[in-house]
């Protein structure tokens, strides 16, 4: 089996290079959105209690749906089959971790940095910018990184309502029966997590402020 | 310079509403050191975040200057007031200097102004600028990060200073140091400095006014001095320990203040030998003493001077009036006792021996110093 597997591999390596890139955009466009939309509402959050209460509760209904279900909803929403629903989908799925610890981030800055920073004359913008943002930016990062850990996984699902990309050779190698057409699809997209997933926390840790790096004296 | 009139904070509402400060009001001079004191929970903080309007008082003003600072702008006022909060609030991200520099940063002061003065400032509290400058809060130690605390809230140089227990979470030799540094800083910058600490002892050692609150009110804002010798009433006087409070004329004896051992001389000792011995041991007055050692009167010097060759024996010059006080005598009524024409009074025991003399000057001296004893006994 695994001599057949790398003889497809060569044979139909053009179509695995292709797959991937299509999963690459499945990934990466609602995670872009989703980081828009979901690190600014986090932020709100942080400043009202009942945007807080609303768009966690919507957040976490949206997370408690199962993926597969989720995909499927898209269709007697309207949306059809393709990647438009697949994109939808997807965007929803990850707007939770993004959201989450955006305000988590901002709200576990230190009460008294909070104090001292509007006690010293910020303006609640200059505060967000020149303190909370920076402190809460390596958490943030992280809920990007769990999301798109999530989407690149659930993104194979999007083959069975025709959102295209790796899980179309897993729906195919099911379909046929054929293990080595199933990993053609699994195997690259379980390295595509652990690439995205090693990227990203280089990116937090490069991202992590250094007075946050030293562990402190206390 | 500060004034807070009427001002009143009720948290909640309704039923679960908390009065957490009731009616206050205080005059601040400019350069005044006035120390907010108080148990905790009865409203120091609240009163001290409505001055930056951190908190917005439910009713009453604030005038800085005689302005009122309900009109102003909240995040212009807060430039313009020092701040040094409770837990110090380091920004964890900025160096050291730039933690220093936050205000004058937000007032686009000149760049290279501001860092001047900031490595200026680091240098005057031992924070060796080309050490620390560029170091991250993390890195340096509680007694450290306060300092940096404090700077920040000089850096812009407000005439206002508001510090929130600064030196709360410090070893007592750190603390002691610092408390130090401050004063001498208030001192030397001229700052009207607003500051809470619920160590009685520390706002001994630095206050010019001891503002000392309860239940969201003030009981008694005073200097330490009249704090110590005259506590509104019973809860001040518990607060501040009676091992602190001065000595009471009203309780002292004068056993406590007077002279010991004085100059005594019997009766039958000639005017010159008593004015030997006097100069013998400098001594202004003597004890006239019976065979059996008890009183018979006091003579001075200058008694024995007046009636030099008039050849008058001792009894004859001697203060006949019965000028004793007995040891557990107070202050107040030895000082009563102390009329115009009477300088000294001998202290004498039960035997009428004498033990003791004191004069306006003796017991007064012996107040001051029994006073800065138990002082300084309590800041240490
Ligand atoms: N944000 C708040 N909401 C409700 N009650 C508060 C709040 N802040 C303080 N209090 C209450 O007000 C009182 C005074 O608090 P505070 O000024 O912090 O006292 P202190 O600084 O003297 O310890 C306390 O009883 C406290 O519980
Ligand atoms: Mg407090």
């Amino acid at each position: 089996m695994v001599m057949s597997f790398f003889q497809l591999l060569m044979e139909r390596w053009d179509e695995v290079i292709f797959a991937l890139q299509d999963h690459l955009v499945l990934v990466a466009i609602p995670i872009g959105l989703a980081s828009l939309v979901a690190i600014p509402l986090g932020i709100i959050a942080t400043r009202n209690r009942w945007v807080e209460l609303i768009v966690m509760t919507v957040a976490s209904v949206l997370q408690t749906i199962p993926s597969l279900a989720l995909l499927a909803l898209m269709i007697p929403l309207g949306l059809g089959i393709g990647k438009k629903p697949a994109l939808v989908a997807l965007f929803l799925y990850s707007l939770l971790p993004i959201l989450r610890n955006t305000f988590l981030g901002i709200r576990g800055v230190d009460d008294s940095v909070k104090e001292a920073a509007t006690g010293m004359g910020m303006t609640q913008f200059q505060r967000l910018y020149m303190v909370e943002l920076p402190i809460a930016l390596p958490v943030i990062i992280g809920g990007i990184r769990t999301a798109a850990v999530i989407v690149i996984g659930t993104a194979t699902l999007a083959a069975m309502i025709g959102g295209g990309g790796l899980g179309d050779f897993i729906i195919t190698g099911l379909g046929m029966v054929r293990d080595d057409l199933i990993l053609l699809g699994a195997i690259p997209a379980a390295l595509l997590a652990l690439a995205v997933d090693f990227i990203l926390s280089g990116l937090e840790k490069l991202l992590t402020p250094r007075g946050l790096r030293i562990p402190s004296k206390e | 310079m500060l004034e807070l009139k009427n001002l009143t904070k009720v948290y909640g509402q309704a039923e679960s509403c908390h009065l957490a400060v009731n009616n206050i009001d205080l005059d601040v001079d400019k350069g005044e050191f006035v120390v907010l004191i108080g148990p905790s929970g009865c409203g120091k903080t609240t009163t001290l975040k409505m001055v930056n309007h951190l908190i917005e008082p439910t009713s009453g003003e604030i005038l800085i200057n005689g302005s009122s600072t309900t009109e102003l702008n909240a995040v212009e006022l807060r430039r313009n007031i020092g701040y040094v909060i409770q837990n110090i609030g380091l920004f964890p991200h900025f160096t050291i200097v730039d933690n220093v520099e936050i205000v004058p940063k937000l007032k686009q002061m000149d760049p290279k102004k501001r860092r001047q003065r900031t490595l200026g400032l680091m240098e005057m509290v031992g924070l060796e600028p080309d050490v620390y400058a560029d170091r991250y809060p993390a890195e340096l130690s509680g007694g450290q990060q306060q300092r940096v605390g404090v700077l920040r809230a000089l850096a812009a140089e407000p005439d206002l200073i508001l510090m929130d227990e600064p030196f709360g979470a410090l070893d007592p030799i750190t603390r002691d140091q610092l408390q130090t540094e401050m004063k001498q800083l208030q001192q030397k910058l001229n700052k009207t400095i607003i500051f809470v600490t619920h160590d009685i002892d520390e706002a001994i050692e630095m206050a010019d006014t001891i503002v000392l609150m309860k239940d969201g009110q003030i009981v008694q804002a005073a200097s330490p001095r009249e704090i110590l010798t005259n506590p509104a009433n019973s809860y001040v006087r518990e607060f501040i320990g009676e091992e602190r409070l001065a000595p009471e004329p009203d309780i002292t004896p004068v056993a406590d203040v007077m002279v010991m051992q004085p100059l005594t001389v019997s009766m039958d000792t000639t005017p010159k030998a008593v004015l030997r011995q006097m100069q013998k041991h400098r001594a202004d007055f003597a004890v006239v003493v019976d065979d059996a050692k008890r009183f018979v009167g006091l003579i001075s010097a200058n008694q024995i001077m007046r009636n030099r060759g008039k050849n008058k024996t001792l009894t004859k010059m001697l203060q006949t009036e019965d000028n004793t006080v007995r040891s557990h005598t107070t202050i107040r009524d030895a000082t009563a006792a102390l009329a115009n024409e009477v300088q000294v009074l001998c202290v004498v025991d039960r035997k009428r021996r004498p033990v003791g003399l004191v004069s306006r000057t003796t017991l007064l001296q012996g107040l001051v110093n029994i006073w800065d004893e138990s002082n300084s006994n309590a800041v240490i």
